[in-house]
């Protein structure tokens, strides 16, 4: 309470002191800011005339220094436009003098409901700061789980933009194929220069829905696998597709698993289609030998009875290749001459290959420095036959455009392995193709391939834990090697 | 004048029991093994009837019939085969056997085909 009227600031203290409040006074300006200072009151009333630091001025200081104290005016008879100045310069209220009883309550009143809502206010920043604080912690947290479920995901999952670049990818996929910054999924995927014909994201694209594919891909340490695909849009805000991101699943063992099981119905197929002929073929030499009975025809019974040995040992054979084919048969290894298997190779060959036109050089252990390699004998031979078909057919395509065309087999010898090779100047095969061509089914020959020679081949190689693969330059070459284990499988 | 039955099978017992049955029941026969040799034996000996399986090897039955049917030809055809499906790969076929076949059935059909 600032006033220089000794009986003002009687009659005000007494007045303040019974409505509760703690009373300090002061006779002018400058005690009353000394005494704001080291008191800091919640409210200030002060007369707006007194000599030296007049209450004007007393406002401004404590308004300066402590803006959060309130202050109310006293003014005389005359003094209007002092006041509203006072309000405009920050004081509560004003209350004119001779000063009135209710008129201070109202004023007092009107600076502590200020002061009371100044501190909700201030609890609720401070509420809301914590809040704040709370939430962005939560969102931190619930940022790092969110990456670290796409990270660790079990599945291959990258985000690709229309262009098919791959904007993210989780860690498996980075795993298997490599983290390279721009790089477009079917140059990382495929080995591809522009994108696949049928893609499941450009469809994805195009109408926003899943779509799902299967596709054969090289993982960057070259292996093969199939890869089950699905994808799913990821609009923006606006709801305009930016993103697909597709989810890859390695189903290369179910592939494998499905290509047994068409094996095995292609092979039913094939032994019911022999099967009829087998049974046509007797009933001609049945018929040859009752109407040679009848006509007492010994010539007709001979053929006939020639007829149906021949069948008899057909299905016998038949029998034991079904029975050889429909249990899981362990390898009969025995020591085999290089020098001899690759003769009876050649010697079964030979025919169509000289028929062809086509040289063979044979790069071969001679009986001087002959070796043996453990293995089955049946199966391998099978082996290398389905690839030196599969070279005369590649050197016979190209027939017309080369003057000169070979076929090399060369058997060499490492440290731990012995490698058969066949060469062939044929046509060649182009990447792509090279991957699939060891899958059930795939032929580049037309009707005349069968799709399952190279299949078996390397089924065959992996029974003796060997490694098949092959190299190529199309229009140049095609190579086939068959490395096998040498020591015993 | 006896009618003349040409036989395009890939297996000599089939052909042989062929040629014994239609022999016996007083017709002509010439025999091819495959799809390329019978367009040789076809023109040379100017077959009635032709049977003809429709899986061989160089070259299969309805590629043959096919190359008959582009030179004029109209000779009956009965396809005898142990593929299923074989009705449609040969439409306008006489007619279709499975093998292995009845002797008596293929008889009377030829016949039937050749009105004798």
């Amino acid at each position: 309470m600032v006033d220089d009227e000794e009986g003002i600031r009687e009659v005000l203290e007494i007045t303040l002191t019974d409505a509760g409040y703690e009373v300090l006074t002061a006779e002018n300006g400058f005690t009353g800011l000394d005494m704001v200072k080291t008191h800091k009151p919640d409210i200030v009333l002060t007369d707006i005339r007194m000599p030296g630091m007049d209450g004007m001025a007393l406002l401004k200081a404590v308004k300066q220094s402590f803006p959060d104290i309130e202050v109310i005016m006293i003014t005389g008879y005359g003094d209007a436009n002092l006041a509203i100045e006072s309000l405009k310069t920050g004081a509560v209220d004003f209350i004119s003098k001779p000063v009135n009883q209710d008129v201070l309550d109202i004023a007092l009143k009107r600076a502590n409901d200020r002061i009371r809502t100044r501190e909700k206010l201030a609890d609720h920043t401070r509420n809301l700061e914590s809040l704040v604080a709370e939430k962005t912690r939560k969102l931190a947290e619930s940022e790092k789980r969110y990456v670290q479920l796409f990270n660790e995901s079990p599945a291959y999952i990258s985000i690709l933009d229309e262009h098919f670049r791959i904007v993210e990818s989780n860690n498996r996929f980075k795993d298997q194929f490599g983290e390279n910054p721009d790089m477009y999924c079917f140059q990382v995927q495929q080995q591809r220069t522009i994108p696949c014909d049928t893609c499941p994201v450009k469809e994805t694209f195009a109408d926003g829905r899943s779509h799902t594919a299967e596709m054969d891909v090289t993982l960057k340490d070259g292996r093969a696998r199939r890869f089950f695909i699905q994808t799913s849009a990821i609009p923006d805000d606006s709801g305009c597709i930016r993103h697909v991101m597709e989810m890859c699943t390695d189903i290369t063992v179910i592939h494998q698993l499905q290509d047994h099981l068409a094996a095995l119905g292609l092979h039913i197929s094939s032994i019911s289609h022999g099967i009829k002929g087998l049974l046509t073929g007797l009933d001609g030499g049945d018929y040859l030998i009752r109407s040679g009975l009848e006509k007492k025809d010994f010539e007709r019974i001979s053929n006939g009875w020639g007829i149906v040995r021949e069948n008899i040992s057909k299905i016998r054979k038949m029998v034991l290749d079904i029975l050889y084919h429909s249990k899981n048969r362990s390898l009969e290894l025995q020591p085999v001459s290089v020098f001899d298997f690759i003769q009876e190779l050649v010697t079964t060959m030979d025919p169509r290959i000289r028929k062809a036109g086509i040289e063979l050089i044979l790069d071969t252990p001679k009986p001087s420095d002959d070796f043996h390699v453990i293995m089955d004998k049946t199966v391998l031979f099978g082996a290398c036959l389905a690839i030196l078909e599969n070279a005369v057919d590649a050197c016979i395509s190209v027939v017309h455009d080369r003057k000169k065309m070979t076929i090399r087999i060369q058997v060499s010898e490492t440290a731990d392995q012995v490698l058969f090779k066949i060469r062939d100047n044929g046509k060649g095969l182009d990447r792509q193709y090279r991957q699939k061509i060891f899958s059930l089914f795939y032929s580049d020959k037309g009707n005349k391939g069968t799709g399952l020679g190279l299949f078996i081949a390397r089924r065959s190689v992996h029974l003796h834990q060997g490694e098949i693969h092959v190299d190529s330059i199309p229009g140049k070459f095609t190579e086939f090697t068959i490395a096998l284990p040498k020591k015993s499988i | 004048m006896t009618k003349k039955i040409m036989i395009v099978d890939d297996d000599p017992a089939i052909t042989r029991y062929l040629e014994t049955l239609f022999k016996d029941n007083g017709f002509d026969t010439c025999i091819a093994d495959d799809g390329k040799q019978a367009m040789d034996v076809f023109l040379d000996q100017q077959p009635d009837l032709i049977t003809l399986d429709l899986e061989m090897p160089e070259e299969w039955g309805p590629r043959f019939f096919r190359k008959i049917s582009k030179k004029g030809y109209t000779t009956p055809v009965i396809v005898i085969s142990g593929l299923s499906g074989r009705t449609h790969s040969i439409p306008k076929a006489d007619a279709f056997f499975a093998k292995p076949f009845k002797p008596e059935e293929v008889l009377a059909k030829v016949k039937a085909v050749l009105g004798v």
